[in-house]
């Protein structure tokens, strides 16, 4: 992504507007009963996330953000509950669509529990959840020794 | 059919011929076209009209009040609706930099017409800047002619990358209608070329290729369309099938 053409944004927004943005994941496979999941982080590393449907060859979810005001996020793989793998956490700018591959962090920490909760319903493709995924609000996860500190994850 | 750019940043890929003979053999066939002249070298134009001098062009309608039917001209050598462009095009991009909504002028100053039409064929300049912007933000698919040599696949990246980024910038999603060969000669590197835009790119190649012929040219400068200037000649029936195979 990196350096911004001016040609291309829309000359009608102001940084901060509310826009609703388009994620794309690609180059995920998914098994049985997987699903996968955008994870925003805020400014005080709280998640909020939404699930990600398939779309031909790709997954994706729609969520509120703020047009050119940068986002932390990662995606996570998760079944049963249990997250299987999750990708490095990025920073983007997001404008109408964000396009992502997938790619898994290689650690130790990958195969860790994604939380006593469900991952909850998910803020995608609803334009009336404004403010983002608010929906996607969900507690921390409550594991005593290897749960999964989000904050920690921030880079 | 609705809106369809002819585009190719690279110069001299047949994007006039393309599109001044395909709109020119669907209105043949019965449809009724406009062709907008979007390149401030206004060939085009000049291959439709000569020297005939407008009042008014395509400049006018994106930079002042006039309204497009206002520079409307008909053609009847093309049995086309024209609209013509002016060499004061080329200084746009600036002018409009800084205009609101500076990338949809075109989209919203052709709505009055686009139900009038059955085809709106833009015939894009080569380069890919702020009124190319426009032409792909007020189309629905575009069409990109390449004549196939070694670079013709860069050119290829490129527009795709510009169709990327008008989508994550401007959330507007262009369709490829496909890929044109044009001035064909069977060399290795056109079928390579061929092989490379259906399979790295994913990308339709029309069945129909354009051979070179002198006769296009001449039809330019008798400013008649190729298959009128020469009906037997193999370009001209080449134009006429692909034309049906675009429809
Ligand atoms: N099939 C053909 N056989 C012979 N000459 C051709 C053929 N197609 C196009 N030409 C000639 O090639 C030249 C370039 O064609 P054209 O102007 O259509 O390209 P273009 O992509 O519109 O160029 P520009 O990028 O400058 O707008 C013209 O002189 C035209 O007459
Ligand atoms: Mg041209």
């Amino acid at each position: 992504m990196g350096k911004q053409n001016p040609l291309f944004v829309d000359s009608t927004l102001h940084p901060g507007d509310g826009i609703r943005c388009l994620f794309e994941v690609r180059q995920v496979l998914l098994y049985e009963e997987e699903s996968i999941y955008l994870v925003l982080l805020n400014t005080d590393g709280e998640e909020s996330y939404a699930e990600m449907s398939e779309a031909g060859t790709h997954y994706e979810a729609t969520v509120r953000l703020m047009h050119e005001l940068p986002i932390h996020f990662y995606f996570a793989i998760v079944k049963d509950e249990k997250l299987l793998f999750r990708s490095q956490i990025v920073q983007r700018t997001p404008r109408y669509t964000l396009v992502e591959n997938w790619e898994p962090v290689v650690d130790s920490r990958a195969r860790i529990l994604f939380g006593g909760g469900s991952p909850g319903a998910g803020g995608s493709e609803n334009p009336e959840s404004s403010s983002s995924p608010e929906a996607m609000d969900e507690p921390p996860p409550q594991q005593p020794t290897d749960s999964f500190n989000w904050e920690e994850c921030v880079v | 059919m609705g809106v369809v750019s002819v585009i190719n940043q690279k110069g001299g890929v047949a994007k006039t011929t393309t599109s001044l003979n395909v709109a020119s053999c669907w209105a043949q066939f019965g449809h009724r076209v406009l062709l907008i002249d979007l390149d401030p070298q206004s060939s085009a134009t000049k291959a439709i009209f000569g020297d005939r001098e407008f009042d008014n062009t395509i400049y006018d309608v994106l930079m002042g009040g006039t309204a497009i039917q206002d520079v409307i001209v008909h053609s009847d050598s093309f049995n086309l609706d024209v609209v013509p462009a002016e060499i004061l095009l080329s200084g746009i991009d600036l002018q409009l930099a800084a205009h609101y909504g500076r990338e949809t002028v075109l989209r919203k100053k052709i709505e009055p017409v686009t139900r009038r039409y059955d085809a709106i064929l833009i015939d894009c300049s080569p380069s890919l800047g702020l009124m190319t912007i426009n032409a792909l933000m007020a189309s629905k698919d575009i069409i990109i002619p390449i004549c196939p040599e070694y670079f013709s696949l860069k050119g290829i990246e490129l527009i795709l990358e510009t169709l990327h980024n008008i989508r994550v910038g401007l959330g507007y999603r262009v369709g490829v209608r496909g890929v044109v060969i044009t001035r064909f000669r069977d060399r290795k590197v056109t079928r390579e070329v061929i092989r490379e835009v259906e399979e790295k790119f994913q990308l339709r190649v029309f069945n129909q290729f354009i051979p070179d012929s002198i006769a296009v040219e001449e039809a330019h400068h008798n400013h008649v369309p190729v298959h009128d200037y020469a009906p037997q000649n193999l370009a001209a029936k080449a134009y006429r099938t692909l034309a049906k195979e675009l429809w």
